[in-house]
């Protein structure tokens, strides 16, 4: 009795000592840093990512038992034409938004570094469109697109061009699309590069000015390189965000939007939530994100090689 | 003595604490979670749903209206992650998918020890299809025919008589006809072929003799012969006969019938669902009409649909669920359907008190048209043809794709998806 009540003390002290060995180890504390966010990427990212991955190679409606499928969806991928169609018009989303992105930001991204009156407002109304959820704003872009009622048209019709039926044609729906891309894009885009020229260091444009180097000059061998490294960021993402175009995308179509209007405008998450979602085919619309992923991460990689030639770290 | 006392005392602490507890646990709040696609009926509901508050301030309800197109999509997806909404809208076609995966609450032990809930109240032909192995599984709520819908004015204007039930499709399209003209306000329309599949083309296709999926749910009914007259006969009043608005110009609508609730289109067919909205929009000046007989086949058919309450079979709290799905089949919620003209309840004898909720229209043609009615398909794959079904006939409509090789293109890709 007696050996006890004075041994547990000591115990408990052991025990403190040994566990502030344990936290005082640096691999340890550095991991307890990052606890929170890691556990919360594991089970919002990671979990559901390795999940999904296991989900293609199965066939399962969500209902009833899973059965295994082998490679069946990832094959059948390269079958399915509607599939292919939305690969397409989501590359050809891509190779025209990020483009119109980069030129459009450079060009209102110079104009509002300058110190004129009023600039901080007008950065502040182009920031707006981040703001707005890309669903309110597709909605707002759909009216204003209406062939009857909207302002577009209304405006082509006071210049004398004959209206123009957007949404329900499809050789304009893709440009609608991108119409709505851009402009939700292009607000948080500008943020970035306007951070970038404000940081590039007076001294380079003095030394320009006194060598009688013209504004145009400037632009291009001084602001355009030094700005890289900001561009960079902007590609990259948004051309992910590109692959990953859906909700303001499925807004302008509508849903169940006529079969020709879908294989000119659906993109590949429109597809992925289609088939897992409306169909409930949740191994196939798996296959089908693991192969956005794949395609995703080779573009990226691509990039990242490419970006020595043409990124200059200052 | 002492310890005896003190033993007494702790007993009885024990007690009072239990029934504390006890008590407490009867009266814990308790929220749950209600999902419908009407939204037609939200205020009905609203107002329902405060006074069962009122009635069990324990219990609060959350509505959640989920648009119809998604309705379904919703409804699967969180019973595949278990948080299902507790009270929700089943309905016949969609019954069996959900009893077959054990999403159904089991209500016949609550109907058992029930003093307000009878099963004798509702249709026994309803109560049979949501009774499985002898156990109630949902309760109807309302029932829906599809029937045609005029505007009278119009009519008044042109100095036509209005629709009867001798009408065949063929005075349809005549009438419709010399409902057509020119106004300041846009082109004036006899009659809307419309996209919805429910509320318009199936009703064709069955009327003409057609099928929209067979029975044992292997094949699909588009490529029936006569399912695709009855496709052509709306694509003709579009682009033959120029006396319906055609897809171009519904396409970007809000709803498929606004041109009918904007005096811009003489007739339309629509569901009992539909009546607050046109009463709201044409108020007396619109009236009904049974649905125009096929003249290949002399008769006419519509498709009947109806809502029924269910519980979810993982709910965290059976017994509030049930109190709430036994206070919305009562008679007194029904009432309430019926009488601000919401829809028609099942309950026993409460269609007659909606037909009488707007003296001025013929609601009995919607209760009429149940002797003609054929029950809305079922089918287990229905969401995955069907959005592709629509997704095809919308096509048709803006003139992308003819009427035949649509129909056949929808009939091999929904018979691949049920064979699969």
């Amino acid at each position: 009795m007696r050996e006890r009540c004075v041994s547990l003390p000591q115990r408990i002290q052991g025990m403190r000592k040994s566990t502030q060995h344990f936290l005082e180890r640096e691999g340890v504390q550095g991991w307890l840093m990052i606890a929170p966010n890691t556990l919360g990427l594991l089970v919002f990212y990671l979990i559901p990512i390795g999940w999904s991955i296991v989900l293609s190679f199965f066939s399962w409606d969500g209902l009833s038992p899973m059965q295994f499928a082998g490679l069946s969806n990832l094959c059948g991928l390269f079958s399915d034409a509607s599939f292919l169609l939305s690969v397409r018009n989501t590359l050809i989303y891509c190779f025209f938004v990020v483009p119109a992105i980069v030129v459009l930001i450079l060009v209102f991204g110079m104009l509002l570094t300058r110190n004129r009156k009023g600039v901080s407002f007008l950065r502040t109304l182009y920031f707006l469109p981040t703001m707005t959820m890309p669903v309110a704003a597709a909605l707002i872009w759909k009216w204003l697109l209406n062939s009857q009622y909207g302002l577009v048209n209304q405006v082509l019709a006071f210049l004398g061009i004959t209206p123009i039926i957007w949404l329900t044609d499809v050789h304009h729906i893709l440009f609608c699309v991108m119409l709505v891309g851009i402009w939700l894009g292009v607000a948080y885009d500008l943020i970035i590069i306007i951070a970038g020229i404000k940081g590039i260091p007076q001294m380079y444009y003095e030394a320009a000015e006194i060598d009688g180097a013209s504004s145009a000059y400037q632009f291009f061998f001084i602001t355009l390189p030094l700005v890289t490294p900001s561009l960079f960021f902007i590609v990259i993402t948004q051309m992910i965000n590109s692959f990953k175009v859906f909700d303001s995308a499925s807004v302008i179509l509508g849903v169940d939007p006529p079969l020709s209007l879908w294989n000119a405008g659906s993109t590949i998450v429109m597809h992925i939530y289609q088939d897992g979602f409306v169909s409930f085919n949740m191994g196939y619309s798996a296959a089908e994100s693991f192969f956005l992923f794949l395609m995703v991460l080779i573009i990226t990689i691509l990039q990242f090689k490419v970006q020595k030639k043409w990124v200059h770290y200052a | 003595m002492k310890r005896l006392i003190i033993g007494l005392v702790l007993c009885m602490a024990c007690v009072l604490t239990l029934h504390a507890a006890g008590q407490q646990e009867a009266e814990k709040p308790v929220t749950l979670e209600l999902m419908y696609w009407d939204n037609e009926q939200t205020k009905v509901l609203k107002e329902a749903l405060e006074e069962f508050h009122a009635i069990n301030p324990n219990i609060t309800v959350t509505m959640n209206v989920a648009p119809s197109k998604q309705y379904w999509q919703k409804l699967q997806t969180t019973t595949v992650a278990g948080t299902a909404p507790d009270v929700f809208w089943i309905n016949y076609p969609n019954f069996p998918k959900y009893f077959n995966s054990n999403t159904l609450l089991n209500l016949s032990p609550y109907i058992e020890k029930s003093t307000i809930t009878n099963i004798s109240n509702y249709p026994a032909s309803l109560m049979k299809k949501y009774t499985q192995n002898g156990a109630v599984y949902a309760i109807p709520e309302q029932f829906d025919t599809i029937i045609l819908a005029y505007n009278k004015d119009l009519f008044d204007e042109a100095g036509i008589a209005y629709p009867d039930d001798t009408w065949t499709w063929d005075t349809l399209r005549d009438v419709a006809i010399k409902l057509t003209k020119n106004t300041p306000n846009g082109k004036q329309y006899g009659f809307l072929s419309s996209t919805d599949n429910h509320a318009c083309y199936y009703d064709f296709m069955v009327t003409n003799g057609g099928f929209i999926v067979s029975d044992d749910d292997k094949k699909s009914g588009f490529d029936d012969p006569a399912s695709i007259e009855a496709v052509q006969y709306l694509y003709d009043l579009m682009y033959k006969y120029h006396c319906s608005p055609t897809g171009k110009e519904i396409a970007e609508l809000n709803h498929t019938l606004d041109m009918f609730y904007s005096k811009r289109v003489a007739m339309a067919t629509v569901g009992a669902y539909h009546v607050p909205t046109i009463y709201a929009s044409l108020g007396k000046s619109a009236d009904f009409a049974a649905f125009p007989i096929s003249p290949r086949t002399g008769y006419r058919r519509t498709l009947i649909h109806g809502t029924a309450w269910a519980g979810y079979a993982k709910t965290k709290n059976p017994k509030e669920t049930w109190k709430l799905i036994e206070f919305l089949t009562d008679k007194e919620f029904n009432q309430k359907l019926a009488r601000d003209a919401i829809t028609t309840p099942s309950y026993k004898g409460m269609a007659t008190d909606w037909v009488k909720s707007i003296p001025e229209y013929h609601l009995q043609k919607f209760i009429d048209a149940v002797d003609y009615s054929l029950p809305y398909p079922q089918s287990k794959k229905s969401e995955e043809w069907q959005s592709l079904e629509r997704k095809i006939i919308k096509d048709v409509w803006i003139q992308s794709i003819g009427v035949d090789e649509a129909m056949h293109s929808i009939a091999d890709q929904t018979n691949a998806i049920l064979n699969k």
